[in-house]
């Protein structure tokens, strides 16, 4: 009796899963196929284009640094936050609101802050730091992509402390507690003690990150360049030439989805397994 | 004391998600309530007339097929689907002509808010599937995607005939009557506004430049602050069109085969200008604005001092509401810049048929024309020569505001489109020659 039960509950949740696998399947079979059958000329025709590949090392390069960081920058405010602060609750319901926050949004408060129209810049001016608003430095649109990184980072270091730190604090709570009785540096028992045993969370978050940013789109569209452009980019003005190029506009997202599976794969095979 | 702190935080954090989520599906409503308040005043004044107007045209509109039409029409929703981002035109949409459709015909309308190439898939997939019935009824739709619909038989048609608006008011000579993007429209899609490639400005920079190398002058002398936005954007793809015509000249293009090489030795001069030009832009050329409404508002911020729009009237709207300085003027090239216009085409399997007949007969009848015209300033459709010398003085009457150009001298410095399928390959080269160069 109490198995059927459980199977009825997963019902809603496979549907979804179902309908989404669905609509990738048939999004990837229409990038396969000219005219009816069966034929890889669309890839082949997006490789031969110039910008395909820098676009591909663009894309890989923003959303593994951008990745990286938030992975760093979240253990190090793990450590701080572990170490200052008892009450997960209320840290709980901050990161949620940052997290609620829409890209597009946080594409539009940096625009604000860091472009070279925008408020530091002005700020600068004033107090006479730089000659003319456009010495300010480049933070967005530039070539490297570092205003797009930054966007990132604000959005998925919530999240990733959101993942994490659940069971950091519960690890810490109880072992890393245990160390500090016995002598160790807050700094020793959580490098040495909390973090080795909640890694897998962290790294769980960012196999997921960097799968997401490698697909994702307002970012690079709002704060990129015109000749370094992300995959997701490509494959919207693709789009935007015509309706019937979007057999080669789903065969960037084919690509994407190769990237997705191959991520998967490292992170099934490769991550640390859990212990008991 | 932390229990008080947890709810307190986790409802204001429920509020903003709230809050978040209602802007977003109630901020339309918003809108059309106070669009409601300020139709009934310009109705009030126009509303004796009008009437008077419907009146006279529900007489005329003679042919028994077309009052078939409208009976089968009284009590339908018709679904407009189209491109939401111009605010006031949705405004304009749920407001002013909505309340026209219900008054005169009893039709609710239903304007659906999406991008052109969702509605071209949603179609491909009724396609597929073998759909009876769409909800797609009106469309809003021109260029290259009327040809792609047209072309995979997701349009119905041919139905302008039936109209009487258009048989009366419609100039059938006009090429952008029976032309789309140099693509025969076959009575399958119907006028609804004419745009127009428009450049402005703040008028204390001095002169502005009347052709492309007086803009590059002008570049030069205003170093970084001009550019346009990056093809394939809609405006930036017009824009180096523009410059394409002005320097290489308009006839070739309609009829050069679409092949890219031809094409890319045709447009050579063009590019090499852009090319040249490109230093004295924003960002050294570098990079360019992903977007028209991006470049917009760099111009408001004062970042830029010139801009381009597909609106002739922007300006008298940015002026108006506050988004541009009241310095800002439009102009044009001397020879002229590109004009289209755009159009409400049905779809095959629309389930209200006939409601959209009727909607988009409306569309093209005078007083809709003229009050688009007087909200919107939206260059009208209808040929002024077949209109009653009322209704023209009306038209002329109409006050465009502040910084732009009459009607009469858009229209004599008007290029047509270029056929439809040069476009995406002239964005092609313009990415490979001028982008980041």
């Amino acid at each position: 009796m109490k198995k059927n039960f459980s199977f009825l509950y997963l019902l809603p949740q496979l549907f979804f899963t179902w309908l989404f696998l669905l609509a990738l399947f048939l999004g990837l079979w229409d990038s396969f196929t000219v005219e009816g059958h069966v034929s890889i000329a669309h890839y082949k025709e997006i490789f031969t284009r110039g910008d395909t590949l820098p676009s591909i090392f663009y894309t890989l390069r923003i959303s593994f640094l951008s990745s990286l960081f938030t992975l760093l920058l979240a253990i190090l405010c793990s450590f701080l936050i572990l170490h200052f602060s008892e009450n997960w609750d209320s840290l709980k319901s901050i990161l949620q609101l940052a997290i609620i926050m829409p890209h597009s949004l946080v594409a539009l408060f940096l625009l604000f802050f860091l472009s070279q129209n925008g408020f530091m810049a002005r700020i600068f001016y004033a107090l006479k730091l730089i000659s003319d608003q456009s010495a300010f430095p480049e933070f967005v649109y530039d070539r490297f992509g570092v205003g797009v990184i930054l966007g990132y980072i604000w959005k998925e270091l919530p999240f990733m402390l959101f993942f994490a730190l659940p069971l950091a604090y519960s690890v810490d709570g109880k072992l890393g507690e245990a160390a500090r009785t016995m002598g160790a540096s807050p700094l020793y028992s959580f490098f040495f003690i909390t973090l080795p045993l909640s890694i897998r969370q962290y790294l769980a978050a960012f196999f997921i990150i960097f799968s997401f940013s490698f697909g994702s789109f307002d970012l690079p569209y709002l704060l990129g360049n015109t000749t370094e452009r992300a995959l997701s980019v490509l494959a919207y003005q693709e789009l935007q030439r015509g309706f019937m190029n979007r057999p080669t506009a789903l065969s960037y997202n084919g690509i994407m989805l190769l990237f997705s599976l191959l991520l998967s794969f490292f992170y099934f095979r490769f991550l640390p397994k859990k212990k008991g | 004391m932390k229990k008080d702190v947890r709810m307190i935080s986790r409802l204001t954090a429920m509020a903003m998600a709230g809050v978040l989520a209602l802007s977003a599906c109630g901020g339309k409503k918003a809108e059309t309530s106070t669009t409601t308040a300020k139709a009934e005043e310009t109705k009030a004044v126009g509303e004796s007339k009008a009437e008077e107007k419907a009146e006279e045209k529900a007489e005329e509109s003679g042919s028994e097929a077309f009052d078939k039409l409208v009976e089968e029409a009284k009590g339908q929703t018709v679904n407009f689907y189209g491109w939401g981002g111009d605010d006031h035109l949705n405004q304009w949409l749920d407001g002013f002509y909505a309340e026209y459709l219900k008054k005169n015909y009893d039709i609710t309308l239903n304007r659906v808010p999406m991008g052109i190439e969702d509605i071209l898939t949603q179609l491909s997939a009724e396609k597929k599937v073998g759909t009876a019935e769409s909800d797609i009824d009106m469309i809003w739709i021109n260029g290259e995607n009327f040809k792609t619909a047209k072309e995979n038989d997701y349009l119905y048609g041919p139905f302008t005939a039936d109209l009487p608006n258009f048989k009366e008011y419609i100039n059938q000579d006009d090429p952008e009557t029976k032309t789309d993007f140099s693509y025969p429209i076959d009575g399958y899609e119907a006028p609804y506004g004419k745009a127009q490639l428009v450049l402005y400005g703040d008028s204390k920079v001095g002169e502005f430049p009347k052709n492309t190398a007086e803009l590059l002058e002008f570049a030069k002398a205003h170093p970084g602050k001009i550019t346009y936005p990056a093809l394939p954007d809609f405006t930036g793809s017009a824009f180096v069109r523009n410059v394409i015509y002005d320097i290489v000249g308009v006839e070739q293009f309609q009829t050069v085969k679409e092949d890219k090489e031809a094409v890319r030795e045709l447009v050579k001069p063009a590019m090499e200008y852009l090319k040249e030009l490109a230093p004295y832009l924003w960002k050294e050329g570098k990079t360019y604005p992903e977007s028209a409404p991006t470049m917009m508002n760099m111009y408001s911020d004062g970042e830029l001092i010139m801009g381009m729009s597909y609106s002739a009237y922007i300006v008298a709207n940015g002026i108006q509401d506050g988004s541009f300085s009241p310095d800002t003027k439009t102009f044009l090239f001397d020879k002229g810049t590109i004009g289209n216009t755009n159009y409400i085409a049905i779809s095959k399997n629309a389930k209200h048929r006939a409601a959209a007949e009727v909607a988009i007969n409306a569309m093209m009848a005078p007083e809709v024309q003229l009050n688009r015209y007087k909200t919107l300033k939206t260059i009208p459709v209808l040929d002024n020569a077949k209109l009653s010398k009322e209704v023209q003085d009306e038209f002329s009457k109409v006050d465009l505001g502040e910084g732009v150009l009459p009607q009469s001298e858009l229209l004599s410095k008007r290029l047509p489109e270029m056929p439809a399928g040069l476009v995406p390959i002239i964005e092609e080269i313009w990415q490979e020659e001028v982008a980041g160069k």
